[in-house]
């Protein structure tokens, strides 16, 4: 009798622990709260490489706030909304309708090269993609306060749509300025523009 | 239901389990040649059924490839020993003298099994990477991942939503729960390869619309997993976030992009949202601060003597504690129920990193391996007295 009941004291938990146990372990949704972060970029990290190349392990610096360059803007250009991307960003119409967008982005590495970028551009006012025997045409590089910046035209007359850009290297990353539209707004604001690139200024 | 006593508590049973227990173990240590620990435990030892197949690395793999041989996995047979043990030491249980060695020997052996499974459900493994200077207060896995879906609407902290990797479908949709969201996976690879698409490349099945994928003109393809040990498989997602009917992006998510480059955000109604797919974190209560990492050498040689990482704990939580701590080899930091044991280093040895250790039921073997022993000790003296008392008598 004793027995018995020892033995179903011993039972009940051995089978609940068995149980749980069989419930434990599902993978499933959760939601928490964390302190605010500052986000570190420190691990092994990839680096973009030439196009149609594998990403690549390697230390690629990615810039902070610190890094940010000076710049001076024409008065008249409208301000926009910034991200951790986009650093810069401004507007411009004229009274004619036609508009452009100035902005500046950063990204770690040179992103696939010059190439590629003048290429995503091209595309993006429907040019047909460039070859690197085309480069010499539509870029010119000049120093801009000790740094060498490349700079692209590209102009599609067709659809009417033009953009002038400046790429900067610092501290292993790319920094683009990029001013594209309109082709009559980009033709009005061409030394507004060539000015605030040759503003920009890396401490 | 005598019978079926009978036959759950038979020693037969018990041979054949400890039997095909044997033959479990030697087929995983076969493919842990081939597919690493971490898939060799979760496939062979943490799974009900498993099916051997004739590696494709091994020769004549075009002619024996299709050799398979099924078994039970670990799980069952940890539990079909459990149901042997329990009912074959309660339906023999007698409360005397004689039989309380052997009594309390079964029990510690029970235990043993039921600890077995509670390190499996409730054990966790991860690691800690922090710099020199720096702190950290998470632990990540090196085996899960999960995609996160961070609110950084409060001025004060942060939400976190947490899906884990596994509920990743493709063309699946699901909603993140307490958010308005939902999630539509068009692609999910385990392992995968990013690359800046070349110029003229073909549009992709689904168009990237947001984030980094759109910025940098990414492509992802799938690639071969690596079971390797020290492999860094790069997981890779491509996701639509809506809320309700209206999309708000298709995203590339990473964890090699997530740890690289500023986090994807976006906005919605007012509040700012940030996405990643990333190894799954643990937050902890507290901070960990290294100050100093050392990697000792023997003198004149590169053959390597200490790795010792001089820690800082700062847990406010704890009356403000904070306190330094030397970690090294075999002399861990066992604190609030984890243990961080010095693992390896990084970035020209200022990353140190540590292997954390969250088991709740540690305790557990040390007491089932006591309590053999002193089944065995009992019996022992139990029929060690009772043969000296003869001796006397005769």
């Amino acid at each position: 009798m004793l027995c018995s009941k020892i033995r179903v004291f011993l039972l009940k938990p051995l089978v609940a622990v068995s149980c749980l146990l069989v419930a434990c372990g599902k993978n499933e949704q959760t939601n928490y709260k964390i302190p605010k972060e500052e986000i570190q970029f420190t691990v092994p990290s990839i680096q973009a490489s030439s196009p149609g190349g594998e990403m690549a392990k390697g230390k690629v610096p990615v810039a902070t706030d610190s890094d940010l360059p000076d710049w001076n803007p024409p008065s008249h250009w409208v301000a926009g909304k910034t991200s951790n991307i986009r650093k810069g960003s401004f507007s411009y119409q004229e009274n004619s309708g036609s508009k452009l967008e100035v902005s500046v982005t950063v990204f770690p590495g040179d992103v696939g090269g010059l190439l590629a970028n003048i290429n995503r551009w091209a595309g993006q006012i429907s040019l047909p993609p460039y070859t690197e025997s085309d480069l010499k045409n539509i870029t010119v590089t000049k120093t801009v306060h000790s740094t060498l910046a490349t700079i692209v035209r590209l102009n599609n007359p067709s659809q009417q749509k033009s953009i002038i850009a400046a790429i900067f290297k610092n501290n292993g990353n790319s920094w683009f300025v990029k001013a594209s539209g309109d082709q009559s707004a980009i033709f009005s604001q061409n030394t507004s523009i060539q000015s605030f690139i040759d503003s920009i200024q890396f401490n | 239901m005598k019978k079926i006593l009978k036959l759950f508590s038979s020693l037969r049973l018990t041979v054949t389990l400890l039997s095909l227990s044997m033959v479990v173990i030697f087929f995983g240590t076969l493919d842990q040649v081939e597919y690493g620990i971490h898939h060799t435990q979760k496939r062979y030892f943490e799974s009900y059924f498993v099916i051997w197949q004739y590696p494709e690395q091994w020769i004549y793999s075009n002619i024996l490839g299709f050799v398979a041989i099924p078994m039970p996995g670990g799980h069952l047979l940890g539990y079909l020993l459990l149901i042997n043990l329990l009912t074959a030491h309660l339906s023999r249980f007698k409360l005397t003298a004689k039989k309380l060695g052997i009594n309390v020997l079964h029990a510690g052996l029970i235990l043993l099994v039921i600890s077995e499974f509670m390190t499996d459900y409730l054990a966790i493994e991860s690691q800690m990477s922090v710099n020199e200077g720096g702190s950290s207060n998470y632990t990540f896995s090196i085996t899960e991942k999960e995609m996160v879906l961070i609110d950084h609407s409060d001025p004060d902290s942060d939400t976190v939503y947490s899906v884990p990797s596994d509920q990743l479908k493709k063309d699946k949709s699901l909603n993140i729960n307490g958010t308005p969201f939902q999630i539509n996976t068009h692609e999910y690879y385990e392992n995968s390869k990013l690359s800046i698409a070349p110029p003229n490349a073909p549009s992709m099945r689904i168009p990237i619309t947001a984030g980094w994928g759109e910025n940098m003109n990414l492509r992802v393809a799938e690639k071969d997993y690596d079971y390797s040990d020290n492999a860094s498989n790069i997981s890779s997602a491509i996701v639509t976030i809506a809320s309700g009917t209206q999309p708000l992006g298709t995203w590339v998510l990473s964890n090699i992009i997530n740890n690289q480059l500023p986090t994807q955000k976006f906005e919605h109604e007012g509040k700012e949202y940030s996405i990643a797919l990333r190894f799954t974190r643990y937050y902890l209560p507290y901070k960990i601060e290294l100050i100093d990492f050392t990697h000792d050498k023997y003198p004149g040689t590169e053959i390597p003597r200490n790795f010792s990482s001089k820690i800082r704990v700062q847990n406010e939580s704890q009356n403000d504690e904070d306190r330094e701590v030397l970690i090294y080899m075999n002399n861990p930091l066992r604190y609030e129920g984890l243990t961080f044991y010095q693992q390896s280093f990084d970035n020209d040895e200022t990353t140190s990193i540590f292997q954390v250790v969250k088991n709740p039921s540690w305790w557990m073997p040390y007491l089932s391996v006591s309590m053999v022993g002193l089944g065995l000790l009992i019996q022992f003296l139990y029929h060690f007295t009772k043969f000296i008392k003869k001796s006397a008598k005769s």
